[in-house]
């Protein structure tokens, strides 16, 4: 097939040849092989191209089947009614899983952030190193291994048992980096100019990097921020060792001693239960926790957009 | 405020340690009662939960307990070895589609469903893969790879009983497609790194984009792009909750196929607390300890070079030639 396209190109490119330039052998040769190189070139990128199709194709399919798995056997009062054993609702999950959002949001909030502003201002070429060469392979550590420490640390050495405490103190340090790291870039994107310009005017260092830069890197450090919480709710390895589970809501304002419902232990426990209410369990908390993640990254880009669109 | 948030960036340093530390320290009894077993041997005994507490070496531990985990560190590096082969020529391909292929605007698109991908929770592609993919892969994909390739050598692997769904290929592959954004993105960066003018030399060369591709920009990032596959091997090596669903979680022995039932260090570490919580003496949870550790020092190895060949590839000089 490929060899047929080929000779009848070289004819017809003889034929436009002859009515131009006189053909020597050797420029017949070189149209031959220009043409192979032009087929070689487009079979490259169809394979580059389907490639990138094998990829989106997993994420489709399978965001089709949680939505399916989930909607056929719907019913909304699982969002208002507490886990009863394999059976019941997921509002406790949810419940547990903004404790999540919650207490991340705060804990990387301010460490990562701070940490993050640290490098990108203050810190000298050395230091720098050091701790971003450290963030970087704290990011490859495996998770349930932050889980493991969690457990031995906090969970038994400090005595707080399964607690919102340990789980969210493990998640906070697990994406730390990711948030040091996207605050870090936020801020050295901001031109040297809005730090001159606040210089002077007689702004010191720290009124500069708090009132002028911090500001206008606010919506990047905020989208970091809302990521890593993302990633960090849908996380179920490092909870398994410290958050525990109970079927009812979590205590109130209690953060130790007190276990932690949370939306990812159910999709786990319940998905191969003998109960068919144990799957619609896990189904539907699959389909909350997926609905839950979009939304945050929904509004990572929104702040994005929005906070830059009024500057 | 200055010495507040020089405080705080010694944090990830000083997690990393701790993290090194802790593990080491609850993994240091069953190191002591395993030995060089726990590196030879298959076995996961957890002994008798019921009988008499034993003390051999000052170590309590419940009768008849025996590990080893041989075939914890081959199935973690054979689910990560069909990760890194299966996923990042796909990733690599992907991205250079994405990003030099693509017109701009469709290029953020291509770029927002990366994010997406990197975004859904292990135990999301677990659900899927268990429930889903396996089960596809069991019936409609294995079926002919077992039955068309020969049982010679190293090949025999690729044949045998494709099971239900659950096991070392579906894991693979499972952890393929989560390496993916890590591969990809990582690669792109790179790209972003080759300078233009090259591209335009090769360009004024009349040489086709696939041909500037491979003399200039694939030459220019080949250190970095090792160093992204074995971030992307960190990866997979890592990941606990999709290889705990789909692996089938059988312990205490290496798959003899690709399609055998087995499990990594991270999913044992996972799958395995249950049952190490029953253990009065405490005994096995240090054994799980053990494991992590030797996680740990393979992820540190792994990503240790990966960053060294990644950050080598931006400091590279123009390729001679």
């Amino acid at each position: 097939m490929l060899s047929d396209i080929n000779i009848k190109d070289q004819n017809s490119d003889q034929l436009l040849d002859e009515r131009t330039i006189p053909v020597s052998l050797l420029a017949k040769k070189s149209s031959g092989v220009l043409r192979r190189r032009k087929i070689k070139n487009f079979v490259s990128w169809v394979i580059f191209g389907s490639f990138f199709i094998l990829i989106i194709a997993p994420l489709i399919w399978l965001l089709y089947g949680v939505f399916k798995a989930a909607f056929s056997n719907w019913s909304f009062s699982v969002l208002f009614h507490p886990t009863a054993g394999n059976a019941g609702g997921i509002s406790n999950a949810i419940v547990g899983t903004l404790y999540i959002i919650v207490g991340v949001g705060l804990l990387a909030g301010v460490f990562g952030v701070s940490i993050g502003i640290y490098l990108s201002e203050y810190a000298g070429p050395l230091f720098k190193k050091i701790v971003g060469t450290s963030a970087d392979i704290l990011s490859g550590v495996p998770s349930i291994l932050f889980g493991f420490v969690g457990y031995e640390l906090l969970v038994l050495k400090f005595g707080w048992g399964m607690s919102s405490a340990a789980a969210i103190i493990v998640l906070s340090v697990m994406v730390l980096p990711y948030v040091a790291k996207s605050t870090e870039t936020a801020l050295s994107k901001i031109p040297t100019s809005y730090r001159e310009g606040a210089k002077a005017i007689g702004l010191n260092k720290s009124q500069t990097v708090f009132k002028v830069v911090i500001r206008q890197g606010l919506p990047m450090i905020l989208n970091g921020l809302i990521i890593a919480i993302a990633i960090a709710i849908g996380e179920t390895a490092p909870m398994l060792y410290t958050a525990g589970w109970v079927d009812g809501y979590p205590k109130y304002l209690q953060f130790t001693h007190a276990p932690l419902p949370y939306l990812t232990y159910l999709v786990w426990t319940d998905y191969n239960q003998p109960f068919k209410s144990a799957k619609i369990l896990s189904n539907d908390a699959a389909l909350a926790i997926l609905v839950i993640v979009g939304l945050l990254f929904l509004s990572a880009k929104l702040i994005v957009r929005v906070m830059k669109s009024y500057d | 405020m200055n010495g507040l948030v020089r405080f705080t960036a010694v944090i990830s340093p000083i997690a990393l340690l701790g993290t090194a530390i802790i593990i080491l320290i609850a993994a240091l009894p069953a190191i002591r009662y395993n030995g060089l077993f726990f590196f030879e041997h298959n076995a996961w005994k957890p002994g008798n939960s019921y009988g008499n507490t034993v003390v051999t070496n000052g170590i309590a531990h419940a009768p008849g307990a025996q590990f080893g985990g041989v075939f914890l560190i081959v199935g973690t590096l054979l689910a990560g070895l069909i990760a890194v082969l299966v996923g990042v020529p796909i990733s690599v391909g992907a991205a250079i589609f994405i990003y030099k292929k693509l017109p701009q605007k469709i290029s953020g698109l291509g770029n927002f469903l990366l994010e997406i991908l990197a975004g859904i929770p292990s135990v999301i592609f677990g659900l899927w893969g268990a429930l889903t993919f396996g089960p596809f892969l069991a019936h409609d994909i294995s079926p002919i790879i077992a039955n068309n390739v020969p049982k010679i050598g190293p090949l025999k692997f690729l044949t045998g009983n494709v099971g239900a769904g659950e096991g070392l290929l579906a894991s693979g592959i499972i952890l393929a497609i989560m390496i993916v954004p890590i591969v990809a993105s990582t690669t792109a960066g790179l790209l972003k790194q080759v300078p233009e003018g090259l591209r335009e030399g090769a360009r004024a060369l009349g040489m086709t984009d696939y041909e500037i591709l491979k003399t200039v920009d694939l030459r220019w990032i080949k250190t970095g792009l090792i160093g992204s596959a074995v971030l992307g091997l960190g990866r997979a090596l890592g990941e606990t909750m999709a290889v705990a669903m789909v692996s089938g979680s059988f312990l205490g022995a290496i798959p003899n196929s690709i399609y055998s039932t087995m499990t990594t260090i991270a999913a044992t570490i996972a799958t395995q607390l249950d049952s190490a919580l029953q253990d009065s003496t405490g005994f096995t949870i240090s054994v799980l300890a053990e494991a992590g550790l030797v996680l740990l020092v393979i992820n540190l190895v792994v990503n240790v070079f990966a960053r060294i060949m990644i950050s080598r590839s931006n400091k590279l000089q123009l390729p001679a030639g």
